[in-house]
């Protein structure tokens, strides 16, 4: 850190923050390497209506069960529909899910963080309180309860899914403003009569949310990977969908016969969460260097 | 000691009651209805009236949510199954020692492999066991547990036929949900054991045993471990929360009739009394089992323990904690 910093005095310009990041980042092959599938796999989803040979939904009763073949490079499902194209719309499904879980516990979290650690005192109080509470019921165990009040479906998994992950992301907001609200520019801002809403989200904000951004991207793996686990118990996504949890899950019939129906988009969960995990990893060293090994 | 301890235990119980209203009031909103499900589609609206009232449903919520909680924690009586008829008590005496037994096994297993593999690797640091550990550990943690679950069952139970694949008959038929569901955790206690004990080998006390001329063994297993385990006995709460989470889908996979196949399918039959129950009994597992790890936190390291053994010392201990 300290030496970075006489660098930079050395060649008498200051580069931002994100810069910095970046290069550090770029400089990590395991998270450059991460990032790149993962950035393959987003375009691949992203343009799954262009590379998709069929229509995902398209049933086809003459071809089902099909083995990989130069028609249908993965194969036919138990309705004849392209196993590859499914899987590429799949991607929209679960990254969407995954990312608009996380957005939505990155949102609320840093509003109720926020308001806990800027107040203090009673609403503060009141906040850490019903974070408690929703904490000490276990994870998977919330959302499977969420789950089954919302109802199944797209949308109620990424609101079950993101309603879990509020209170972690509330905590670390707060614990983080706590020490930046004492700080000389925060008493200067308090001087000038700046109002309270700027100081939070203009002011502290910014300066509180690096950590977050760490774990929301390391999250946004394991919301795909919890979404695909809540799908196979049948309280996610519903199988016509071809969420990829989902299609685990409607492949479980055939698990006998036809078992290369439940690895593929296992592959591809698995190969999605590994190279999010890599470019989260290399994201927290880079941000952070004190932390690296 | 006993004072902390006896305190903690208190503060569970209104998170505890916390709990059971948040789940009964979750449960109160889920659509549909329940008189319905238990009759069957043909049902008179007279009959499906009177399958209310019986149930307690035409109450208005206050009325119904103080029921709930006189039955469950004075009488102690989670009801019966509204669609069995049983008593919740009589399945969950049953179905608590299973789950819990599985979540404990895949628990130990994930720290017995789990520390060694850590250690293995923060003591070869760079070198090739610690590049193999690590990225198998990342590799395992990425990897769905269900999917890898259901990857083992084509593997070893359909084309092998090394294993049973479903039900609990015998002790072979734990092989497969304990090893699969202890994987993730074996990787992530392997990373957090290297990271916690690549930061105790770089401390003072470690430089000063070096220098007096300890033997390397001696410095990493009997000075350098013992305090790098520290801080995961900590986690050790986390991991056992989501062993018990992962029992959950493990139970589905492997056909295995413990409190989470009761769980899911009290929710898609949408059995109140069990779902609520269970719930509530998970969240007093899992505090009680907080608790625990709090207190062995503080019988591992002396510096905790004289803290809670000074309650004055406390006190001012926690002011500061809240003012930095």
């Amino acid at each position: 850190m300290l030496n970075s910093e006489k660098e930079q005095q050395g060649r008498g310009k200051k580069q931002s923050q994100l810069r910095e990041v970046l290069k550090r980042l770029m400089k990590n092959k395991t998270a450059a390497v991460g990032m790149v599938i993962f950035l393959i796999i987003a375009l691949a989803s992203v343009l799954a209506p262009v590379l998709a040979p069929y229509d995902y939904a398209q049933m086809n009763l003459d071809e089902t069960f099909q083995t990989p073949s130069r028609e249908h490079l993965l194969g036919t499902d138990e309705y004849g529909r392209d196993y590859l194209s499914r899987i590429l719309y799949g991607g929209r499904f679960s990254l969407g899910l995954g990312l608009c879980a996380q957005l939505f516990s990155l949102f609320f979290g840093v509003i109720l963080g926020c308001f806990a650690g800027y107040y203090g005192g009673k609403t503060d109080n009141l906040i850490m309180r019903i974070c408690d509470v929703w904490q000490s019921i276990p994870g998977i165990l919330f959302t499977i309860i969420l789950c089954a009040a919302l109802g199944t479906g797209w949308i109620n998994t990424v609101i079950a899914m993101g309603l879990g992950g509020i209170p972690g992301n509330c905590r670390m907001i707060r614990a983080q403003l706590l020490s930046l609200r004492e700080r000389e520019f925060i008493e200067a801002e308090h001087a000038i009569n700046c109002p309270s809403g700027k100081i939070m989200f203009r002011h502290l904000l910014p300066n509180a949310i690096s950590p977050l951004i760490v774990s929301s991207t390391m999250g946004i793996g394991n919301t795909i990977n919890g979404a695909a686990g809540l799908a196979y118990l049948g309280l996610g996504v519903q199988p016509p969908t071809p969420e990829w949890g989902a299609l685990i899950s409607a492949a479980r019939a055939q698990i006998r016969y036809y078992p290369y129906l439940i690895l593929y988009p296992g592959l591809m969960l698995a190969i999605t969460i590994l190279s999010l995990n890599m470019f989260g990893d290399g994201l927290r060293d880079a941000m952070d260097p004190k932390l690296k090994n | 000691m006993i004072n902390y301890i006896i305190k903690r235990l208190l503060t569970l119980i209104p998170v505890v009651i916390a709990v059971a209203i948040v789940i009964f009031t979750i449960m109160y909103f889920v659509p549909g209805d329940p008189a319905k499900n238990i009759l069957g589609q043909d049902a008179t609206e007279e009959q499906l009236q009177r399958e209310r009232e019986l149930l307690g449903l035409a109450d208005p919520y206050f009325v119904q949510l103080g029921k709930f909680l006189y039955q469950l924690f004075i009488k102690l009586n989670p009801g019966t199954s509204w669609l069995s008829g049983f008593p919740v008590m009589t399945e969950l005496r049953v179905r608590i020692p299973r789950t819990l037994l599985l979540s404990f096994l895949t628990m130990a297993l994930g720290v017995a492999v789990g520390i060694p593999l850590g250690v293995t690797a923060a003591v070869n640091q760079n070198k090739l066991p610690d590049k193999l550990c690590m990225i198998g550990s990342m590799t395992f943690i990425s990897i769905p547990d269900f999917w890898l679950a259901l990857e083992a069952v084509i593997l070893f139970g359909l084309r092998l036929h090394w294993l049973p694949t479903f039900g609990m008959s015998s002790w072979k038929c734990w092989i497969l949900p304990v090893v699969c569901g202890s994987l993730p955790g074996i990787a992530s206690n392997a990373r957090q054991t290297r990271s916690a004990m690549l930061e105790v080998i770089r401390s003072d006390y470690v430089a000063t045993a070096k220098a007096k001329g300890l033997a390397p063994g001696a410095i990493k297993y009997k000075h350098a471990l013992p305090n790098a385990l520290i801080p995961l006995i900590t986690m050790m709460g986390g991991h056992l929360a989501r062993c018990l989470g992962g029992s959950m889908i493990l139970e589905n996979i492997f056909s295995m009739p413990g409190m989470g196949m009761y769980l899911t399918t009290g929710i898609t039959q949408r059995d109140y009394p069990v779902v609520r129950s269970v719930v509530v009994i998970l969240a007093i597992v899992f505090g009680v089992v907080m608790v625990l790890v709090d207190i062995v936190y503080a019988f591992v390291d002396p510096r905790i323990k004289a803290i809670y053994e000074n309650q004055t010392f406390n006190l001012a201990f926690w002011r500061k904690r809240k003012d930095a």
